[in-house]
């Protein structure tokens, strides 16, 4: 093989360095790469997500070694069922926050000693055929500000059951319970938020 | 339920804290593939994801990259005759040496001097382990060298800035880099070298430093492409390593 002149080498590196800047963006092919158990995938994962799925945990468990354990969990999960995920039609940030959300309420549950789900309802939730045909849950800097300035808008009750059912994992009833407040009350609290937030955040994506 | 009463509620099931009655409702629909509430599930198992980002950002320690990526890292090489033999005569003189602490430590109580002795007996353990692994990446280093398949790249020229060196490529055995006149990288940066193929992105090949002389020693022993590589090239990145590269190469040596 002859070496390649300089103005060559030049471009290939040139146009690689360009390829380079749109897989960071999108990263197209990382699917494929984790289906392949490309150990690099797993860094490009990592790299992409890890500070929304440590920042999602932290959130819920406010613990730093805790929350440590449970996003090395949560990718060793995504890491051993990658191969389920469609890389065509699958929304690989939807599923990875969700395995990452369902660690840390189980924790958080058996910290508390609270009723757990079973263990088929928890991973019936975290199959990647439930994240097919949907849009990708696009995660940015920007995405992130939106979510919140979203959030921000629900009034105070609304908020507080959100983030009750999202960062503690309650119920209605046990939300009532929590906060002392009549079931129906809860109900009309967290249908309105709801509808709030399909309609600012739906197709957001 | 009519799926219209139950599309208030496929929020809550996607994430799991809608009420019994609710639950088992919705999960009737999903079982015999209702039109209208599988697609309204999914909707909603993506809604509720992207309300993760409501979370305030909270940075997570650098070593969690390690211990993440640790869970795939391939099992270490099983060491070849002669690295087995200097295995079993280290790990005999690290035995030795605590069978000679612990006789002297049975004469002498002195909790100073013991303390002393655990911190060189952990040293020397340190020191067998450093010399472990660099036998080991010596291993591979020259059986990719002594390959007659290798093809050999050579990078820097004396009319050029340093550094300088030659670059080992091989399809089963991986990638040796040797280089001359690197400076040691600045704190908080590493070199990370990369594949880089005739079309797409660079592939990373793993993170080195320079010794203080100035000269890299860098073994990827795995599988590579070769007829699709157009170069191997070395960036100079933040510590741990990144996805894609994000300065310009400082090493370029091409096919």
């Amino acid at each position: 093989m002859l070496p390649l002149a300089a103005t060559e080498l030049a471009m290939i590196l040139s146009m690689a360095w360009s390829a380079a800047r749109a897989d960071a963006s999108g990263d197209p092919g990382l699917v494929e790469a984790l289906r392949r158990r490309d150990p690099q995938a797993l860094a490009r994962l990592y790299d992409r997500f890890g500070g929304v799925v440590y920042s999602l945990i932290y959130r819920i468990v406010h613990d730093a070694g805790i929350a440590e354990d449970l996003v090395q969990e949560t990718f060793l999960k995504v890491w051993n069922q990658a191969q389920l995920l469609d890389p065509a039609r699958g929304s690989v940030a939807g599923w990875l926050l969700t395995v990452a959300r369902n660690r840390a309420i189980d924790w958080l549950r058996s910290a508390a000693a609270r009723p757990d789900r079973t263990a088929w309802e928890s991973y019936d939730a975290e199959r990647p055929a439930n994240f097919v045909d949907v849009e990708e849950v696009y995660i940015s800097a920007d995405q992130a500000r939106r979510v919140r300035q979203v959030m921000e808008k629900l009034n105070a009750n609304q908020r507080l059951v959100i983030e009750l059912a999202y960062f503690e994992g309650l119920t209605q009833a046990e939300m009532a319970e929590k906060i002392g407040q009549p079931l129906g009350t809860v109900k009309t609290w967290v249908r309105t938020a709801l509808q709030h937030l399909r309609k600012e955040l739906a197709g957001a994506s | 339920m009519s799926c219209d009463e139950l599309k208030e509620y496929y929020e809550l099931y996607a994430i799991g804290v809608l009420e019994l009655e609710e639950r088992r409702e919705i999960e009737e629909h999903l079982a015999r593939d209702c039109a209208l509430c599988q697609p309204g599930v999914r909707r909603a198992r993506q809604l509720m994801a992207s309300v993760a980002l409501a979370a305030p950002e909270a940075e997570p320690p650098r070593r969690l990259r390690r211990r993440v990526l640790a869970l795939v890292e391939p099992a270490a090489e099983k060491p070849s005759g002669v690295n087995w033999l200097t295995h079993a005569w280290a790990t005999l003189a690290i035995l030795m040496f605590v069978a000679v602490v612990w006789f002297i430590s049975a004469g002498r109580s002195q909790d100073a001097q013991m303390a002393g002795l655990e911190r060189r007996l952990t040293q020397v353990q340190n020191a067998h382990d450093d010399l472990a692994a660099r036998n080991r990446l010596l291993g591979q280093a020259l059986a990719l060298v002594n390959l007659p398949d290798a093809a050999q790249l050579v990078f820097g020229s004396p009319d050029q800035q340093p550094p300088r060196g030659r670059v080992w490529v091989h399809a089963e055995r991986g990638v040796l880099l040797l280089a001359s006149r690197l400076p040691l990288a600045p704190t908080g940066k590493i070199y990370q070298m990369w594949i880089v193929p005739k079309k797409g992105a660079p592939i990373p090949a793993g993170l080195f430093n320079s010794d203080e002389r100035g000269e890299a020693f860098h073994v990827w022993p795995r599988t590579v492409d070769v007829p699709a590589a157009a170069a191997v090239a070395v960036t100079l990145e933040p510590e741990g390593g990144v996805a894609a590269p994000t300065t310009t190469p400082l090493i370029a040596a091409s096919f």
